[in-house]
């Protein structure tokens, strides 16, 4: 367990290392990505049978004595929301890497952006303690906004500078959270012990606000999701695009270890307000997804409206629903990043054959069927375990607060019926083939891959660690 | 008399380089041989300051101690790196290094005694020499038949600070028959309420302030650094900083801790102008060498602003974000020294774009360099950050601390601007070819860094004790 846990950790940063040293327009830093990811995704797979066999408790890892006398140790371990979590960022990066275009493989500077990210994302799902939960949590800014800057077509300095900002605050706003908490504690802490701490009512708020406001601004909740929207607008480059939308993953995974650590009785006063807020945010972005008239912003629309799904869970129901939410986001994660990299194939598939972007996937059976696959599971039908566990935390969030239901359901209804809507344009209508028109379809072996995934989905409808032997 | 010339050689070596290089016959092709001998002439003085590093150089006027030998060791590690980056430069732009490595040394020589000083006499005298190798260093820089207004300036505040340094030397010489800092220490012990020795140690401190390029007196070095070549932009943000904080600690802990309580809230001030007035300025320019600088301001800021009560934490926080600061500084300036075009080394924003695309390592070491300024993990600038930050949490200090991290995001804006040129935009023109000692630079550089983020304890304990010495 301690071994493969730091293996774990190790195995990006040499993915880097390697790939820094790839040869320069060769696609031998793309193959070090994919080796790196699918290894890490092996180590995992290996770690997880002893984390489920533990059950819900947070097993420990690996610590690493840092500075032993300024009692700073950093502490690694798992549990199955973690695990589950980081198998479906794994995933989601082997979609995007797999999505991406023969001239974007070749760039150096995405691919050591991703394993860096990748590696920020191993140590911050798996930190069980506040200082090394607070340097995963910042480190991932300068891969954020390289990725984003370089590739995300944000040439203006406002929008580049808002993006950093959002990124940059948030890191500094859990760097005060943890300062607080290091004044009290007298040195580092693990995390489940952060409640514990006696210090004065002012000091817990300061790093209740801390907290929230840190991992708020990872999430596309008013009046933030227009800045999330300004910059995911310009992104074209797949795995970029999938990166991004992990950023809110991290939001709300701090949601879920610190919400029913930090939060004061006096803080309690907001909770209505962050729910009101919460489920507002969602029937506007359901709205403004359904008003688009492009598939990408509809699923930056779906993306918004699920995240914010499970931060009301979180918020609302506390950790109870733990488990749930950890399969939920596990398909959802997977389902987001081949939509995306679906979307895109099918967007640059028409700028090269030049015909209309209505009716494209009648030109690509296989893209087609992957994509129709996966639009049903995103609306929740019952084909993944993202329909069980959706159920159960919507029906629970229905018997906490009703209204706030009704609004979850409704956003969730709307932005539904929004992409099967434009799964209804982007499939075959005969009247649209034009025999003079040859788009190039996906390979065989990307189909084989996507059928892969669509085999694990199923799978996971009737035992959602169905993979875990 | 020989046991005390022994304990000098390593200034007396130090003294003769001086003498060659400033006043000795040159022949232009000599080039090369120039930088050999300040390289073997350094390498000698450091072999002796080791080797004596706990005696005093000048006995009765200075101490050796731990505390002065680790900025000694940081004066001398400055002092190599400039001399091993600045001979690309004056080779590529064929003039000639003999002024350049002359104030080098006559920086390393009093910046070592002003480090080891216990006395105000020599501490004024290494203070005025320092301010005019710097100032001979911007006129050189300058074009040869202008002054700049702000080498000018620099030379004024120069006379200024030697006025106030003499002053307040031969008032207290007056007062109390000696300079030693503990016949001083006395001195201002019974006279703390007086006006006078208000007044006298504020004639002491500006100096140091002013050098230190500290606001309200930083538009003199922010805007002399925006002008200079490459080499002396390098010398001012690497070596006189470093002796004139060892020599400003001295002061202040050997000297005026009685008179202390009287500057806190001065010194708060001055650190938060500086944080402030370093972050916008930063934002302000276009030209790459003045967003350092005032950049240097903010940081030299925060760390002004941790040092002010002078107790051991407080020091040891303040030179653990300042070492932070001089490994990530001398990153960047290295990399400064990589990028050219056409035989040019490159003044503003603009001529940098796309560097990334042709010069990829160079450009992404830079950005790691400035993410480390700024603070962000797994880069070292962090612990140097989080030192400093969780000092003034001890204290209680959450609206400096708050202050602190606002004016960080506006800092942040600066270096994003640099990246955003470095790295996202379309390159226009073609960079020189990059000499590999650059590279080497850079690598142990970046190897130094990652040792010292994965075993901290070596700067951030170890080197504490040797820090603490000065208060003994």
């Amino acid at each position: 367990m301690v071994d493969l846990m730091s293996i774990l950790l190790i195995i990006p940063l040499l993915g880097c290392m390697f790939a820094l040293f790839a040869r320069k327009n060769d696609v031998n830093a793309f193959y070090v990505t994919i080796f790196t990811i699918v290894s890490d995704m092996a180590v995992l797979l290996c770690l997880l049978p002893n984390v489920v066999r533990i059950g819900g408790d947070a097993v420990n890892g690996w610590t690493y004595q840092w500075l032993m006398p300024m009692n700073v140790e950093l502490s690694f371990g798992a549990d199955v929301f973690s695990m589950l979590l980081l198998l479906g960022v794994y995933l989601a990066l082997l979609i995007g890497l797999v999505g991406l275009l023969p001239q974007q493989r070749k760039s150096k500077s995405l691919l050591l952006s991703t394993l860096y990210f990748a590696w920020c994302m191993t140590g911050f799902l798996t930190a069980r303690d506040m200082l090394s939960f607070y340097i995963f949590f910042a480190g991932m800014v300068p891969p954020l906004v390289m990725s984003v800057g370089n590739f995300g077509n944000v040439r203006k300095m406002s929008s580049l500078y808002v993006f950093f900002a959002l990124c940059f605050v948030g890191a500094l706003m859990l760097l005060t959270a943890t300062l607080v908490i290091y004044r009290f504690n007298h040195g580092n802490i693990g995390l489940l012990e952060i409640a514990l701490i006696r210090m004065p009512k002012y000091a817990a708020l300061v790093v209740w606000i801390g907290v929230c406001a840190a991992f708020l601004s990872r999430i596309p909740i008013w009046p933030l999701h227009h800045w999330f929207s300004l910059v995911c607008g310009g992104i074209k480059n797949p795995l970029v695009y999938i990166i991004f939308n992990l950023m809110p993953l991290t939001g709300i995974y701090g949601f879920m270890r610190f919400w029913q650590l930090t939060v004061p009785e006096s803080a309690e006063v907001f909770l209505p307000i962050m729910t009101t807020f919460g489920v507002l945010t969602m029937l506007f972005a359901a709205f403004i997804g359904i008003s688009h008239k492009d598939f990408l912003p509809k699923l930056f629309s779906y993306s918004a409206v699920y995240y914010l799904l499970f931060l009301l869970v979180i918020v609302l129901l506390d950790t109870k629903y733990a488990q749930n939410i950890a399969y939920s986001l596990f398909i959802f994660l997977i389902v987001n990043a081949t939509l995306t990299v679906s979307e895109l194939w099918s967007e640059n598939a028409c700028a090269e054959s030049k015909c209309d972007y209505r009716g494209i996937l009648a030109y690509m059976p296989k893209l087609s069927k992957v994509f129709a696959f996966f639009v049903l599971v995103a609306v929740g039908l019952p084909i993944s375990s993202m329909f069980w566990n959706n159920f159960v935390l919507i029906s629970a969030l229905f018997k906490e607060n009703f209204a706030a239901g009704i609004g979850v359901m409704t956003a969730i209804t709307l932005i539904g019926m929004g992409i099967m809507f434009e799964l209804f344009m982007m499939r075959s209508l005969p009247e649209n083939i034009d025999s003079e028109v040859w788009v190039e379809d996906i390979s065989d072996k990307q189909t084989a891959f996507f059928m892969a995934i669509v085999v694990l989905l199923f799978l996971s409808f009737f035992d959602p660690l169905w993979f875990v032997f | 008399m020989i046991e005390g010339l022994v304990y000098f050689s390593p200034l007396l070596i130090a003294i003769i380089a001086v003498l060659i290089l400033m006043f000795g016959e040159h022949e232009e092709d000599e080039q090369y041989r120039c930088f050999r001998f300040s390289r073997v002439m350094m390498l000698i003085s450091f072999a002796l300051a080791v080797i004596f590093y706990n005696k005093p150089p000048i006995t009765g006027l200075s101490d050796g101690s731990s505390f002065a030998l680790v900025f000694e060791l940081l004066l001398y590690a400055g002092g190599f790196v400039l001399l091993y980056l600045s001979r690309r430069w004056f080779a590529a732009m064929h003039r000639l290094a003999y002024v350049f490595c002359g104030c080098l040394f006559m920086s390393l020589l009093f910046g070592y005694l002003l480090i080891s000083s216990y006395n105000l006499a020599l501490t004024a005298v290494s203070i005025i020499m320092i301010c005019i190798s710097n100032y001979i260093l911007l006129k050189d820089s300058d074009n040869q038949r202008e002054i700049s207004f702000g080498t000018r300036l620099y030379l004024l505040l120069t006379f200024v600070c030697m006025f106030m340094l003499v002053g307040a030397s031969v008032l207290l010489y007056h007062r109390c028959g000696a300079l030693d800092y503990e016949v001083l220490r006395l001195y201002f012990e019974l006279n703390k309420d007086s006006a006078e020795t208000f007044v006298l140690a504020t004639m002491m401190i500006l100096p140091f302030l002013f050098l230190l390029g500290l606001a309200p007196l930083h538009f003199c070095v922010a805007e002399s650094l925006g002008k200079a070549t490459l080499p002396v932009f390098a010398y001012l943000m690497l070596m006189p900083i470093t002796a004139v904080w060892g020599g400003f600690i001295q002061l202040n802990v050997s000297m005026l801790t009685p008179v202390l309580p009287l500057f806190r809230l001065f010194y708060i001030a001055i650190a938060l102008a500086s944080v402030g007035i370093g972050a916008v300025g930063a934002c302000s320019g276009q030209n790459i060498r003045k967003i350092f600088g005032y950049a240097s301001v903010y940081h030299f800021g925060i760390a002004f602003l941790t040092l002010r009560r002078f107790t051991p934490n407080a020091i040891n926080a303040s030179c653990v974000y300042l070492f932070a600061y001089l490994l990530a500084m001398f990153g960047i300036c290295a990399c400064l020294f990589g990028l050219k075009k056409k035989g040019e080394y490159l003044f503003m924003l603009s001529e940098f774009e796309g560097a990334a695309q042709k010069r990829p390592y160079i450009s992404v070491m830079m950005v790691i360099f400035m993410f480390s300024l700024l603070g962000l993990p797994p880069f070292i600038g962090f612990l140097g950050l989080f030192s400093a930050l969780n000092y003034l949490a001890l204290h209680h200090h959450y609206y400096q601390l708050l202050y602190l991290l606002t004016t960080m995001l506006v800092l942040g804006y600066a270096y994003l601007q640099i990246i955003k040129v470095l790295c996202f935009e379309e390159r226009k023109t073609s960079f020189d070819r990059v000499d590999r000692g650059i590279y080497t630079a850079i690598l142990l550089n970046a190897v130094l860094m990652a040792i010292l983020i994965l075993q901290p304890h070596y700067w951030l304990e170890d080197v504490k004790p040797l820090l603490e010495t000065v208060l003994q």
